[in-house]
């Protein structure tokens, strides 16, 4: 009997400590999935009786797939030189159940090493209506991660959150289903950030940073030329006035005094 | 002489140093060699808030592990040294229903291991015992993630790591041993050292960077030692590893710039031929 329980404590020991990863990564890995392809895009949606929350119908799935197509043909086409022809992995999660898998339920997020885009299935009100910079009417998924993904891949990792989210915020051209050019407008003079105060980011909030660094990158983009942008891309933020500089010819404050009086 | 070198040499002298003694006329000698399976998973990093979520796509490979051990044991302390290699091996992906829309042609993964454990028994009641050791070691790991269009991503550490252990073993009647260890490591940013390169379609260098890691590892391994002759025995075991964790391109103790993740798990069977001597 005392045998037993020695045998017994051990192996829940083991057990217990055989687990231990669990504190700092769960395994998630989900097989129940729909799935519909093209030839740049590889799209995972829960299927329509799936047990957990409402999940997008066969005619969403492929109005995804098709969106997804004109995005990143238009994203590979505006990024200049570099070349990328590999397929992008998306999954789509019920809206109950993405803040435990995928961290949130407003969104989703991108693993470039991967090729790989979480995203949460949000459907649109009775009276809502978007269009994005790209045409498309009410897209379920937009450019924003997709973006993330691509330009990560053709540029490197980026040092800076205004380089990464600024590129893609610049490539979807919206926030929260909203045009960030509007969302701009829309900004008091003090909520209007300076290319300094984005390069030096320290928790100014997503609904204010994202609509105001992308507006930056596409001017960036309009008066330097993409190349710039690029060549800044994976440079820290010590680095980036003088690289831009040394780019441009004109200097970090220069520039910021025309972009903020333009 | 940085911070990270200096911890590095001394982590490395104290494991040399341990060692020392490791071989001694009075003790009891262990020589053994094995050679298995080993299964890899590389998962991806689905949820990244604390606790980090792992999920598909997933990378995976199969391929031959060899094993080589040495071990010696006095009255109340237990040496012993492991070198561990996987051998080189393809890549291959499952995005959730099996198919690979992840991986090209020449993508590869290995890794070489060598741990040294200082062990010394906890409790001893009749054909138990339990003992609890200390161990580090050194892992190299290399991984050419080559994507369908033939870019690819070139990344290689190399990581010192620490940590507890503790180990049950049985002694059945009739001379069979069986073991069950688990190994906890810890991997440190100031200890490590990585590299990550990037390669685009044309075989044009897009990005490199150095990385800092921290992981963490769990090591659980059940074993059979069956004896065969007088001082000998086969043994058969099998292992689980779960390696988990982050890398920045400095070195920092939260995720940052990810640069690059492991959420690894790996599986091994082996079976192994142990010679004993005095």
């Amino acid at each position: 009997m005392k045998k037993r329980c020695i045998i017994l404590l051990c192996m829940i020991c083991l057990g217990i400590f055989s687990s231990c990863t669990d504190f700092i990564a769960k395994e998630m890995a989900q097989t129940a999935w729909d799935v519909y392809s093209s030839d740049s895009i590889i799209l995972h949606v829960r299927p329509e009786n799936y047990s957990i929350g409402a999940a997008p119908t066969s005619e969403e799935a492929q109005e995804i797939l098709s969106n997804q197509e004109v995005y990143y043909d238009q994203i590979v086409s505006q990024l200049g030189n570099p070349v990328f022809s590999d397929p992008i992995l998306i999954y789509v999660y019920n809206k109950e159940e993405a803040l435990e898998l995928i961290g949130t339920q407003g969104g989703g997020h991108a693993v470039p090493k991967f090729n790989t885009v979480y995203y949460t299935y949000l459907p649109y009100g009775e009276e809502q209506t978007f269009t994005d910079r790209y045409g498309r009417v009410n897209p379920l998924v937009g450019a924003h991660e997709t973006a993330h993904v691509i330009s990560h891949r053709v540029l490197g990792y980026p040092k800076t959150k205004l380089m990464s989210e600024g590129y893609a915020n610049y490539l979807d051209g919206s926030y929260g289903r909203r045009d960030i050019h509007d969302l701009y407008d829309a900004f008091s003079a003090e909520e209007r950030l300076s290319p300094t105060q984005m390069l030096n980011y320290e928790s100014i909030r997503e609904s204010l940073y994202y609509p105001n660094c992308g507006v930056f990158i596409e001017y960036l983009v309009q008066e330097y030329g993409i190349a710039v942008v690029n060549a800044l891309f994976t440079l820290s933020k010590e680095e980036i006035p003088s690289h831009f500089y040394a780019k441009t010819g004109i200097t970090w404050n220069e520039m910021e005094e025309a972009y903020l009086g333009r | 002489m940085n911070v990270q070198r200096k911890t590095s040499i001394f982590i490395m002298l104290c494991t040399v140093y341990l060692c020392l003694p490791v071989y001694s006329s009075a003790a009891d000698h262990t020589l053994s060699i094995c050679g298995g399976y080993h299964g890899y998973r590389s998962y991806s990093q689905q949820n990244n808030s604390i606790p980090m979520g792992s999920g598909y796509p997933m990378l995976f490979s199969q391929s031959l592990l060899l094993d080589g051990r040495y071990l010696t044991k006095r009255a109340k302390t237990e040496h012993s040294i492991a070198v561990q290699a996987v051998l080189p091996s393809p890549l291959d992906s499952d995005s959730a229903t099996g198919e690979n829309f992840l991986v090209g042609q020449g993508a590869s993964h290995w890794s070489v291991d060598g741990v040294y454990h200082l062990s010394f028994p906890l409790i001893a009641k009749e054909s138990f015992t339990i003992s609890h050791a200390f161990h580090s070691g050194i892992r190299y790991e290399f991984r050419n993630l080559v994507y369908p269009s033939g870019a690819h991503e070139r990344t290689w550490d190399v990581n010192l790591f620490i940590g507890p252990s503790l180990c049950v073993s049985y002694y059945t009647g009739n001379k069979v041993v069986l073991l069950a260890g688990f190994d906890a490591r810890f991997y440190l940013p100031y200890l490590n050292y990585g590299e990550l390169a990037s390669f685009d379609e044309l075989g044009e260098s897009v990005y490199s960077s150095p990385y800092y890691s921290f992981f963490y590892q769990t090591v659980l391994k059940l074993e059979g030692r069956f004896p065969v002759g007088t001082n000998s025995s086969l043994s058969c075991a099998i292992e689980r590893e779960d390696l988990v964790g982050f890398a920045n391109s400095e070195r920092k103790f939260y995720p940052d710039d990810i640069i690059h993740f492991k959420f690894d798990k790996t599986f091994s069977c082996s079976i192994g031929y142990m010679h004993s001597w005095r």
